[in-house]
């Protein structure tokens, strides 16, 4: 019972202090504050892109964002994505973006921020098209060997040439393309960042921040798909 | 062909049996709530995830004793003449078999995490809209976890001695047990928070070694049980007096020169043979007859007794 006691106090205390709750036990959020953000990026646009010096996209738009408020400068780390997470995985990085979904395979050895946006893979139609209700036996425009032209060859759908009436694409981009959605879904992927296993205070920190980014991320999608189609 | 007379409780007893049904499936319901909250707040600590399967196990014992509650009622017929009575016994292995099976897997697994190094994560949930470190949801749900058990276990194991199952005692104690398994698993998950990664792995150890505990406890008692060991208190775990007393109100008996007396466990019940060695002829059948009977009244739980004159003992 005096046990329970003592922690419960000790606890209080830590809490009403402003220490650090959850804290991170190799204190990546003490090093970020302390000066540089370590940032892993692998290209994926419209998430991430390469860039000559620094890299562009949402995510290292969001992450700068999240810099300025923590007084941290960002050193920028461009290559290839088992690198990069293997780097990860050892605590050299802080966090690696990229447009990582929810169940992406390295996530046993990795840690991953509470998904902040959900992409919904649709197939949407020209104006004058028929209606669609399945996709069985039905042509549909899809980037050759993509995700999506996989989803619907599982349907039962046919290729078609990119200008087809019919076409696959994340709903983000429909009000660009000229296109009406039919009601079909592909499949979603649900976006997160990955981090360092066990990190839990800077993990929180990130998270909150992506938690008051998420009504912002469609429109930071299509600017970015507008700067560079 | 003979077939046992079937059991009847006596009435202060049936109540109590009724009492300890409604209390498992009380027990049931609430730890379905349990390893539901549990389950929703279920985060990367391998603490928590200890604790809940160990909450998932615990469902085992009750659904055990009901069961077997319910079957051993069923009187003697010509597949079965002696009766169900052994189904209790049965339930009792089964439940500590999956308690020790269980214990040494979560054992191998809190090793392996703290040999790994593997530093738990966890992130946030979204709460109301507000965005709250999943870390004290699941202190929440793991104090939760504790208070229907030890509530629960406390009511249980007076009825169990009464009734003197041993599935229901076993169950009573592994609930009265579980508030410090949910101690346990709420340093493991302060530990995280406090960036201590390896308080969480500690902490998954020793629950795991306390249901290995149990079920090894258990086992070895369940396993003695069905190879027919001399009766013992259940409060206690001591030989029971019984043999003796039974031995002695014989052994005054005007024709009776000697006995021995041999019991064995079946389920709550006792029953075993009785030898006596007469001092002379005479009417046998009816002494014995008499005997049978009044050793039957030294307790509830003596059952079908065979009661043997033979010229010696040995």
């Amino acid at each position: 019972m005096r046990v329970v006691f003592q922690l419960a106090v000790a606890l209080a205390l830590s809490l009403s202090a402003g220490c650090e709750f959850p804290r991170d036990p190799e204190q990546s959020l003490d090093e970020i504050r302390r000066g540089v953000l370590r940032v892993g990026v692998v290209d994926n646009p419209p998430w991430a892109v390469h860039g000559a010096a620094e890299p562009g996209g949402v995510e290292p738009a969001l992450l700068r964002e999240l810099a300025a408020q923590l007084g941290a400068r960002i050193q920028w780390v461009q290559g290839p994505e088992q690198e990069l997470l293997r780097a990860l995985e050892k605590g050299v990085l802080h966090v690696v973006v990229g447009g990582f979904a929810d169940d992406n395979p390295w996530t046993a050895r990795l840690g991953k921020t509470r998904p902040y946006y959900t992409t919904r893979f649709i197939v949407a139609a020209r104006r004058q098209a028929p209606p669609l209700t399945e996709l069985a036996r039905v042509p549909v425009a899809a980037a050759v060997g993509s995700a999506a032209a996989g989803h619907l060859r599982e349907r039962g759908a046919r290729p078609a040439p990119p200008d087809w009436q019919y076409r696959a694409l994340p709903s983000w981009r429909l009000p660009d393309s000229g296109l009406q959605p039919t009601g079909l879904t592909l499949y979603e992927d649900r976006q997160v960042m990955l981090v360092t296993k066990g990190e839990n205070g800077w993990l929180v920190t990130l998270e909150r921040f992506l938690d008051a980014q998420r009504p912002r991320i469609e429109a930071l999608l299509r600017e970015q798909a507008r700067a560079s189609p | 062909m003979r077939l046992r007379r079937p059991h009847r409780f006596p009435a202060e007893q049936a109540r109590a049996r009724v009492r300890a049904r409604r209390l498992e499936w009380l027990t049931l319901l609430c730890t379905s709530t349990v390893i539901a909250a549990m389950g929703l707040v279920l985060g990367n600590s391998q603490a928590m995830r200890t604790a809940w399967i160990e909450d998932l196990l615990s469902l085992v014992p009750p659904a055990a004793v009901l069961i077997a509650m319910r079957i051993e009622q069923r009187a003697p017929n010509q597949r079965f003449p002696f009766g169900y009575y052994r189904t209790v016994s049965i339930a009792f292995l089964t439940a500590s078999l999956a308690l020790t099976a269980f214990g040494a897997l979560l054992l191998f697994e809190g090793g392996k995490t703290l040999l790994t190094r593997d530093h738990p994560t966890i992130g946030t949930m979204q709460l109301f809209g507000a965005t709250v470190w999943q870390g004290w949801l699941m202190i929440a749900a793991l104090v939760y976890s504790v208070i229907p058990p030890m509530i629960l276990g406390r009511l249980k194991q007076p009825l169990a001695v009464e009734l003197h199952n041993k599935a229901l005692h076993a169950d009573a104690r592994m609930n009265r047990a579980d508030w410090m398994t949910g101690a346990a698993a709420i340093l493991g998950v302060l530990g995280i928070g406090y960036g201590l990664w390896w308080a969480d792995a500690a902490a998954a150890i020793v629950i795991a070694a306390s249901v290995l505990r149990d079920g090894l406890v258990n086992l070895n008692r369940a396993v003695k049980d069905l190879a027919d060991e001399a009766p013992r208190r259940i409060e206690t775990g001591d030989f029971d007096p019984l043999p003796e007393r039974m031995r002695a109100l014989l052994e005054e008996l005007p024709w009776v020169k000697e006995a021995a007396v041999m019991l064995r466990e079946e389920g709550h019940l006792l029953t075993g043979q009785v030898y006596v060695v007469p001092r002379a002829d005479g009417d046998i059948t009816r002494w014995v007859e008499e005997a049978a009977a009044r050793l039957q009244a030294l307790d509830w739980r003596l059952y079908d007794l065979a009661v043997m004159p033979v010229r010696r003992l040995d």
